[in-house]
């Protein structure tokens, strides 16, 4: 008797419990069939409504919508778009653009961007000028479906290091990159051919992002400099890279980003000129080049007032690590009847120190399409045996609408142990088609 | 003794067990009101956020990289559409990397298809007209009786995700357009 009330007991209050977490088909299928008879009836009131609406020429309240027309795309076209980026340089001790221009057209950018397929995008970025021809500035395939929110990208791309290196050269918000990146990375940034792979996370609750690459080779080849085996041979010599970014919102109007990345492959360095005739064919020789930074982002633009008002402040900080001493070719010489052979210290004219560099660059905003800059740039300038160079430069950018920029820009330079010197630059940028948004 | 102990304490355990959660659909929109729509409509069945403030102009909210954590999770993207958020929809779409709510994707809602659209410019058309829409008038959520149209579209697409609340949606859609 006892254990039967218990037992009654037991299934009386556990009923609620175990009713909710069984799946109430019942309840289930009397939705489905509601749904279905719902769909009818508006199926129905549809067909009286658009044939009431084709005699009621006034219209009617609540009338569901006609049909509004075909596909905005019926052809499937890419998308297509061009920017133009024109430079003039009025410097008073002459013209410091490559090749010496004082007005030139630094670049034409044409983008050709689609989705390809339900699992891929593509997108094109071609670079145009006088100097260089047509060269292709990024060629990559994005996947859009593979799971755990991992992204892949197959081709040529901008490396993920830092924080203005992802940003274009005409969309940056001053005429040229930092003095550090184009040291460092290159005069145009540095781009990558071979595998971007990323995944972001969040399990402090925040956004952070890890993306790696692996590529072909970090910089690109000098033509000059032959190697005698290509840098790239073993898979030790392709170019790897690593970014971890992470971003918080301080506030509704506030945010801070602070990322790290590091970068290491094998570059074609040179063989000093005096001892070249002792190495036949070969010019250069592979040594291993890693390059470790850290890049900040504070940007505050309130909500409401956020076309009107804005700041940012951006730092990135860099160090390049040079292989000390390289495997150096043997050379083809006799020490008896030549000159002596050269040592391999002796004989390899690359980097044999490491180099930093680091910029700090802030802009707020005056107007709704003015803002003022700011840039201090200090570097360690391998192109002069590592000697500083300290340059403070500031920026008035006007935007006469979202598709064109008009800047101007005045920087001194000072270069240890040389003179100060004086820049003045005049840009305008102009956006032809539908120009995707570049990244945050 | 022990018996006595069983027959308290197991119906108290039974009562405590977790109940199976039912899972409930998570919806992101674009603006504010379509938020408030879609809380209208799918009330307690669904989680719903949203990217700008009302108090924002939504043709430039900044693609932040904490919208893609809202993002990369949604079962439905219900946005304006007709462009008003082409400057950073595609980038928040892309970094969320959700199949479900990239065009073409079943949780990918342009609220645009339920309304008779305005203002489609004619002739020819290029940026010398200023901000143009080229596919007409985005602000069209301003009519209360295109809200209706949104709250049918929003129904819709909550019971064919989730025909178990089927019923539910609408009958909240039903009181909403009574509010109307």
């Amino acid at each position: 008797m006892r254990t039967t009330r218990f037992l009654v007991a037991a299934l009386l209050l556990a009923a609620p419990a175990a009713g909710a977490q069984q799946p109430d088909s019942a309840a289930r299928a009397r939705a489905r069939a509601d749904s279905v008879a719902k769909a009818v009836r508006d199926s129905i009131a549809l067909m009286k409504e658009l044939g009431a609406a084709v005699a009621d020429t006034t219209g009617r309240p609540g009338t569901p919508a006609a049909p509004q027309g075909g596909p905005t795309n019926p052809r499937l076209l890419p998308d297509i778009s061009a920017v133009g980026d024109f430079v003039a340089d009025l410097s008073p001790e002459g013209s410091t653009q490559e090749g010496g221009a004082r007005l030139g057209v630094r670049e034409v950018e044409l983008a050709v961007q689609a989705v390809v397929d339900p699992y891929f995008r593509g997108d094109i970025f071609l670079g145009l000028n006088d100097l260089e021809g047509i060269a292709i500035e990024q060629a990559y395939l994005t996947t859009t479906s593979l799971p755990n929110q991992i992204e892949a990208r197959l081709g040529r791309f901008l490396m993920p290091f830092g924080k203005q290196n992802l940003t274009h050269r005409h969309d940056l918000h001053t005429v040229e990159y930092p003095y550090v990146i184009q040291r460092l990375l290159g005069a145009e940034g540095l781009k990558g051919t071979g595998v971007y792979g990323s995944r972001v996370f969040s399990p402090f609750g925040f956004y952070q992002e890890l993306q790696v690459t692996a590529v072909d080779h970090l910089s690109d080849p000098v033509d000059s400099l032959v190697t005698g085996e290509p840098v790239n041979k073993s898979l030790a010599g392709l170019g790897f890279s690593a970014r971890v970014r992470n971003y918080v919102d301080l506030t509704e109007a506030q945010n801070v980003e602070l990322s790290f990345s590091a970068m290491t492959g094998r570059r074609a360095q040179p063989i000093r000129m005096a001892y070249r005739s002792l190495y036949g064919d070969v010019t250069g020789m592979a040594a291993r080049q890693s390059t470790l930074g850290a890049d900040v982002t504070y940007r505050w633009r309130p909500l409401q007032q956020g076309i009107y008002q804005s700041f940012i402040l951006q730092g990135e900080v860099m160090r390049q690590l040079n292989e000390r001493n390289p495997t150096v070719p043997a050379p083809q010489c006799d020490p008896v009847l030549s000159t002596p052979c050269p040592t391999p210290a002796d004989a390899y004219a690359g980097p044999t120190r490491d180099y930093s560099g680091a910029y700090l660059f802030a802009r707020y905003q005056t107007g709704q399409r003015s803002f003022l800059g700011a840039r201090y740039d200090w570097l360690q300038d391998a192109e002069r045996d590592g000697r500083t160079l300290n340059a403070g430069s500031v920026y008035l950018e006007w935007f006469p609408s979202e598709f064109s920029k008009l800047m101007a820009g005045y920087e001194a330079a000072k270069p240890q142990d040389a003179t100060l010197l004086h820049r003045l630059l005049l840009q305008a940028t102009f956006a032809l088609g539908p120009h995707k948004p570049h990244p945050f | 003794m022990i018996r006595r102990i069983a027959y308290v304490l197991l119906p108290v355990l039974l009562a405590l067990a977790p109940r199976a959660a039912q899972a409930q659909l998570k919806v992101v929109t674009s603006t504010t009101d379509l938020y408030d729509i879609a809380k209208a409509v799918g009330g307690n069945r669904i989680t719903a956020t949203h990217i700008g403030e009302g108090y924002q102009d939504p043709h430039f909210i900044e693609a932040k990289p904490s919208f893609v954590l809202q993002l990369r999770n949604a079962d439905v993207w219900a946005f304006v559409g007709l462009d008003l958020e082409i400057g950073w929809m595609p980038l928040l779409l892309d970094g969320a990397r959700n199949p479900k709510i990239r065009p073409g994707g079943s949780g990918y809602l342009d609220a645009s298809a339920a309304v008779p659209v305005l203002d489609r410019p004619q002739g020819n058309l290029d940026r010398s007209m200023g901000d143009v829409h080229p596919l007409g008038n985005p602000h069209y959520w301003l009519d209360p009786e295109n809200g209706r149209r949104i709250a049918r579209l929003f129904e819709a697409k909550f019971a064919q995700l989730d025909p178990a609340n089927a019923a539910v949606y609408d009958r909240n859609e039903r009181a909403f357009e009574e509010r109307l």
